[in-house]
């Protein structure tokens, strides 16, 4: 079996069949459990598609694993690192995070059940299948053990939690170590993604924003003030650091109000903390840039008040105990609203990397990625959020610089073990920026999403993934569905650009436009996916 | 220009309304003479004027009667002056004074201000102004008296001080008649209510007057063809290559059998004149298209349930006669469906409808913020998206049988021409590339519905005659193929504006297209009145002459610029792919294998004609031994393949694949728009890209071609304004005003207004209370 250098095979079944759609066909092949170190991923060789092949998940990206015989759904027996199995299993369902169900069945040799301790040695296991009877050939047979397989699959899964979580502290992914050098030095301008992790970026940042009257304070360098707060923060700049410090212990977790955004040409910000229940020395100060928000007065409010779905007015927001859920959601969604620059690939992602990774979003408790956590602690914010701007995208598809493609592909990283967070986009921009890239350089203006209901639809590309009918190629996805306007006929058009994207899977292949056929317009998610192969 | 940017926040985005009765108040009237001026406005302060003061000041105080712009034959018949118009957008008490009025064709608000007419919107409708309602299109018509709604219908003791009218094309309209003279308001309100709410003559029908007012000089061939004649009944015949197995028939000329028959029919070769007569047309199976393999749908009025046993006997025994002939060779396998039993109701449809369209027909903002909370609930309740699930998907049932199983389809109705015709309609929609043509649609309409019998005139109630029959048949068929249109764009020659244009035209009785029950009733109407007038025969004008409603600019939104034609020199082409298809799909063609299964038909006829005896006829027969789940098979195995955008059309149809249409049914409602959002936005920037790549193209070839198209340049529309509705083209009908995108740019203006901006501030905090 090839697998990539570096990687390790910790167990496998060969002769399992995987099913596809309802139809009863399958794809024979061999089911593989592997651990695969965390460096070599982006340049691995084997690396198909965007984040993973089709017949691969992620460790983490495992909800659930059903063992059965022949009655998987009817009799589904739920299988843990702890469970061993009284029968001997024909099929293994594998329910995906990301909406995936891999069905597998072994025809040939449902056997015994074996205990089977995977090594603690690798923090990252891989599960893959490897569907394609060219690998399938080249395997030499021998006894295979599908129950070991499925115990190996459900212990390196618990246990590459219980790394996770203990590898980078309470948070998780909160802190990415340390940045590597070479990114550090990579190109400026506003074409990079700010990941946040130095001064530099803050101050890059704030100079964009052109915010007067703001500073970054490097008060919280070492995380002695407040652990949860980022290294550095906006705050007025008529606060000294030591009237800063003397406030952090008013605060829950001693998280004082912060900047998170200013509107061009007038400072604004979102107040971080529970600034409402601590109207102390620094009420004066935030509640200036709270009123005055954005430039524009109060239509971003208004949005965010009444409008979204599911997210609670931010005005009527409970004391949180801890501001780094629903803050992150709003103040992320404003300034999707109100900047523009926050809408092309680059503005986003370090958007995210801004407020949500630097600002402490818990996303593996959230994500239910520990499974020692209480399940009370899983909210899937970080996943509303996407969804929130999945809505925003759909309704002005021409105003972003990212596609849809593109948050399914984070939607899905989220589950993945292999990034801190967008490390994965700047390795690998070179080979999939046609899928990713929207071809809309963001419009400057406010962005203002119709809140009523029938404004607001479901994520069915995100959602419905695992039915066979959304996983068409050469089908019109909703954004093209149109229009008024007369018909463009006569020369022929001819292009050296041969492929558009536009925000939400419309696909304008102008290769094929000739004079009888005006346009040919077509989309599909899984091209895009398969931008990189 | 300052003071009105920076108050609009205000009242567009905020949901900071004034009180209740506050609300219901319009400002008083401007002195009897004085037109309204700029003073009047600004002295109001719930009124934010978007005209500068020196702009309002060019205009002069005209003293000018307005007249309502009168059609051939049209007649004024009351008329009330000071009546107010509320702004239906934002629930506040905007809106204008003017005057009502109310002809045998329309109810009008005539604008005080209309003679400055610089909003002139792009896609206008030349019958139907902004602010007219046909009396046919009237759906409901309530008088507020203090404060409380009540139905107006036939005789009013008392009048009320606002009415409001809830239009078949879902706007509503607000009138206040606080400021309107008493006699002027009872004469105003009976009269709108006499002559859109109660039982009407068909002779009554503007239609009439208008044929014989006006002179019908638009008789430009246009390409529907509209079987009429025999002859368009050959030819579609011979199009699709039915003419081998079945034969145009004259019987019914002077309506020998049936009234409710057309003209000439077609029916299978073996049929004869006898059988057709025995039982006036019902009983008979008459043919609807031939598919490309020789399957063909054909249609069937069923028998009305008999009491009487040797009846039922006889009906019984001659529907054995008639499914035996047409089972022997050369008629392929027979399906029989009766969709009574396999479809809902037409009470069922009337039902959903009526709650679904009470989701969009709401008074003011208030009440649409409101309902909102609920309106997934509120919309899955309605249960409408529901059956047009159920209808695409018996759709697609009766194509696997054409396509795959290669039997012919009988549809049984009691009738045959209520959701005979959707489903008849909707199939050839999806098998036949022709009928996603503009004139192939337009033929199919009118091979389906109007030729085909649909009973127009009840099923939409034009004349009030009984609610019982209403049903809004043909506006389901409409929302099936609008579900296909905005999942399959490139496949049609049309678009959405042109299903809703469509809509819309049921309800303008100038066209005969929508207003008959019959072809039959059409004739005898048309020539009967011909003796007393000189002119000859009515000459009615037909809906699909579009020219009548549209000038040429706005009849481009009728068509899809994105439609992938299909490509003329290709044609041998496509015959090969078509063979391969049917190769893959179809069973094979052979003489063997259809016997066999003869023999296992015949068995199952028997089982229908017991069945016939005791309750229903046929029931669906299923007499293939495929599995039941066939037809999900064929559902995802074409849904697999990548889609050929002129072969077979399949709608998915998976829960949230249906859709509301948005463009007919929130066209009016602001709050649910996108500004510079939505599909529209979409099809701007493709659009823009092909423009682009065109005078790229045109640019390199400029010494070679000089015979560019000029097409370039008629798309202006979509190129020009950077930020269109979502609800394109008809939300410009509305005032733009409304929700204007700021740009960026204009934050700096607010710099200096420091005292503007607090104000604003105490908006949002109030705004956010409410929330």
């Amino acid at each position: 079996v090839s697998v990539p250098t570096g990687e390790r095979v910790l167990e496998e079944a060969a002769g399992a069949r995987q099913r596809c759609g309802n139809g009863g066909g399958s794809v024979p092949g061999t089911l593989l459990c592997t651990d695969r170190p965390l460096p070599t991923l982006p340049q691995a060789p084997g690396s198909r598609g965007l984040i993973h092949a089709e017949g691969e998940v992620a460790l983490p990206c495992i909800h659930k694993l059903v063992a059965g015989n022949g009655d998987i759904f009817s009799k589904p027996k739920v299988l843990t690192a702890a469970s061993t199995l009284k029968f001997i299993p024909e099929e293994l369902a594998v329910f995906c995070r990301d909406f995936r169900l891999l069905h597998f069945y072994f025809p040939e040799n449902g056997l015994a059940p074996q205990a089977f301790r995977v090594s603690q040695g690798g923090a990252e296991v891989l599960y893959s299948l490897w569907g394609t009877p060219r690998l399938w050939g080249s395997l030499t047979p021998h006894p295979w053990l599908p129950s070991q397989v499925a115990n190996a699959i459900a212990q390196a899964r618990e246990a590459a939690a219980w790394l996770g979580d203990t590898a980078e502290g309470p948070d998780g992914w909160s802190y990415p170590s340390e940045a590597s050098p070479e990114e550090e030095e990579e190109e400026e301008g506003l074409s990079t993604t700010l990941l946040f992790e130095s001064l530099r970026d803050w101050e890059k940042e704030l100079q964009r924003l052109g915010a007067a009257g703001w500073r970054v304070s490097a008060v919280n360098e070492r995380f002695d003030m407040a652990p949860s707060l980022p290294q550095y923060l906006w705050v007025p700049s008529g606060l000294l650091d030591h009237d800063l410090k003397r406030t952090f212990a008013h605060f829950q977790e001693r998280r004082v109000p912060v900047s998170a955004w200013a509107g061009p040409g007038r400072v604004g910000g979102t107040g971080r903390g529970m600034w409402r229940h601590h109207p102390i020395s620094l009420a004066a100060p935030v509640a200036a840039p709270w009123s005055c928000k954005v430039g524009a007065p109060g239509w971003e409010m208004e949005k965010d008040g009444g409008g979204w779905k599911g997210a609670p007015p931010h005005c009527l927001v409970p004391p949180e105990p801890s501001d780094r859920d629903l803050n992150c959601l709003l103040a992320s969604l404003v300034q999707l609203l109100g900047d523009p620059h926050a809408r092309s690939l680059p503005g986003f992602q370090s958007l995210v990397q801004r407020e949500w990774v630097a600002a402490g979003h818990p996303f593996p408790r959230r994500l239910g990625l520990l499974c020692r956590d209480a399940p009370r602690e899983e909210a899937p914010v970080f996943l509303l959020f996407l969804d929130c701007t999945w809505q925003l995208l759909w309704q002005f598809p021409a105003d972003f610089g990212f596609t849809e493609a593109f948050l399914l592909a984070l939607h899905d990283s989220s589950f993945s073990p292999y990034f801190s967070t967008f490390r994965f986009s700047c390795q690998r921009h070179q080979g999939t920026q046609g899928g990713l890239l929207g071809p809309c350089q963001p419009r400057p203006g406010l962005l203002l999403p119709g809140t009523a209901g029938p404004c607001i639809r479901l994520w069915h590309r995100c959602y419905l993934r695992g039915l066979p009918q959304e996983q068409v190629l050469g089908k019109l996805g909703p954004g093209g569905s149109a229009l008024g306007g007369s018909r463009l006929g006569g020369p022929s058009l001819g292009g050296s650009q041969p492929v558009l994207l536009l925000g939400l899977g419309v696909r304008l292949d102008l290769t094929r436009v000739h004079p009888g056929n005006p346009v040919s317009v077509s989309s599909s998610r899984d091209r895009w996916m398969d931008g990189g192969r | 220009m300052r003071l009105g940017v920076a108050a609009l926040p205000r009242n567009s985005s905020f949901r900071c309304l004034p009180a209740q009765d506050e609300r219901w108040e319009p400002p008083p009237p401007p002195r009897a003479g004085a037109m309204l001026g700029g003073g009047a406005r600004a002295a109001k302060p719930s009124f934010v004027s978007y005209i500068s003061p020196e702009e309002i000041h060019i205009k002069e105080p005209i003293e000018k009667e307005v007249n309502p712009h009168l059609l051939p034959g049209e007649l004024l018949l009351c008329e009330a002056s000071t009546v107010y118009k509320y702004m239906q957008e934002d629930g506040s008490n905007r809106g204008t004074y003017g005057k009502l009025v109310c002809t045998n064709f329309k109810i009008s608000f005539l604008d005080d201000d209309s003679a400055s007419d610089d909003n002139e919107p792009q896609f206008k409708n030349k019958i139907v102004g902004e602010n007219d309602i046909t009396l046919q299109c009237v759906d409901q018509i309530y008088g507020v008296y203090d404060e409380k709604k009540k139905l107006l219908t036939g005789q009013l003791r008392k009048y009320p001080e606002k009415l409001i009218i809830y239009c078949k094309d879902l706007r509503v309209f607000n009138f206040c008649l606080r400021y309107t003279k008493e006699e002027e308001v009872k004469r105003i309100v009976s009269g709108i209510v006499h002559h859109s709410q109660t039982p009407k003559l068909l002779k009554r029908l503007f239609l009439f007057s208008y044929a014989s007012a006006a002179p019908n000089n638009t008789d430009g061939r246009n390409q529907t063809v509209m079987f009429e004649t025999l002859e368009d009944w050959r030819d579609e015949l011979e199009r699709t290559k039915g003419n081998v197995k079945y034969k145009a028939v004259t019987t019914n000329e002077g309506y020998r059998v049936s009234e409710k028959l057309p003209l000439y029919f077609v029916v299978p070769m073996c049929i004869s004149e006898e059988n057709i007569l025995k039982y006036d047309g019902r009983g008979i199976p008459i043919w609807c298209w031939s598919c490309h393999n020789g399957a063909a749908l054909l249609k069937m009025s069923a028998f009305p349930k008999e009491q009487d046993d040797s009846t039922s006997q006889t009906q019984k025994a001659f529907l054995d006669g008639i499914y035996k002939t047409i089972s022997k060779p050369p008629y392929e396998l027979l399906k029989v469906d009766d969709l009574s039993s396999s479809l809902p109701s037409l009470q069922d449809i009337q039902t959903a409808y009526t709650r679904f369209k009470q989701l969009f027909l709401i008074d003011n903002s208030t009440d649409f913020w409101a309902t909102d909370v609920k309106w997934f609930s509120l919309l899955e309740s309605t249960n409408w998206l529901e059956i047009i699930r159920r209808v695409l998907k018996k759709a697609i049932e009766v194509a696997e049988c054409l396509e795959i199983q290669h039997t012919n389809v009988v549809l049984i109705e009691e009738s045959a021409t209520d959701l005979c015709c959707v489903i008849s309609s909707l199939v050839q929609v999806m098998m036949d590339s022709y009928s996603r043509t503009k004139s192939g649609f337009q033929s199919l309409i009118q091979k389906e519905w109007v030729i085909g019998g649909h009973c127009f005139l009840d099923r939409c109630n034009h004349l009030h005659k009984s609610e019982k029959e209403e049903a809004p048949v043909f506006l389901l068929l409409l929302n099936c193929v609008w579900q296909l249109v905005q999942q399959y764009p490139p496949a049609f020659e049309f678009t959405e504006t042109y299903l809703t244009v469509l809509s819309d035209s049921l309800y303008v009785p100038i066209f005969s297209t929508f207003f008959f029950n019959s072809q039959h009733q059409r004739d005898t109407n048309k020539s009967g009145e011909s003796l007393k007038t000189q002119s000859g025969p009515f000459r009615f004008l037909t809906v699909w002459d579009w020219s009548v409603q549209f000038d040429p600019k706005a009849q481009a939104f009728l068509n899809n610029p994105l439609y992938a034609e299909k490509p003329k020199p290709d044609k041998s082409q496509r015959k090969t792919t078509r063979f391969k298809h049917q190769r893959q799909l179809s069973l094979p063609l052979t003489q063997a294998k259809p016997s066999t299964k003869r023999g296992f038909f015949r068995e199952e006829t028997d089982h229908l004609i017991k069945n016939i005896l005791g309750k229903r006829i046929g029931k669906f027969i299923n007499c293939s031994d495929e599995p039941p789940n066939s037809l999900r098979e064929f559902y995802e195995s074409w849904h697999s393949k990548p889609v050929d955008y002129h072969g077979l059309l399949l709608p998915r149809i998976d829960g949230p694949e249906i859709k509301v249409w948005a463009q007919r049914y929130l066209r009016w409602i602001p709050e649910a728009q996108l500004h510079g959002g939505g599909t529209i936005a979409t099809a701007a920037k493709i659009l823009d890209l092909m423009e682009e790549v065109q005078s790229l193209q045109v640019k390199m070839d400029e010494e070679r071609s000089q015979a560019v198209s000029g097409d370039v340049h008629s798309v202006p529309m979509l190129r020009n304004s950077a930020r269109l509705s979502s609800l394109f083209p008809f939300a410009l009908l509305q005032r733009q005003s409304v929700k204007p995108a700021l740009p960026t740019s204009t934050w700096k203006d607010l710099e200096d207004e420091d005292d503007l901006v607090k104000r604003d501030d105490e908006f949002v905090d109030l705004s956010g209370d409410m929330l």
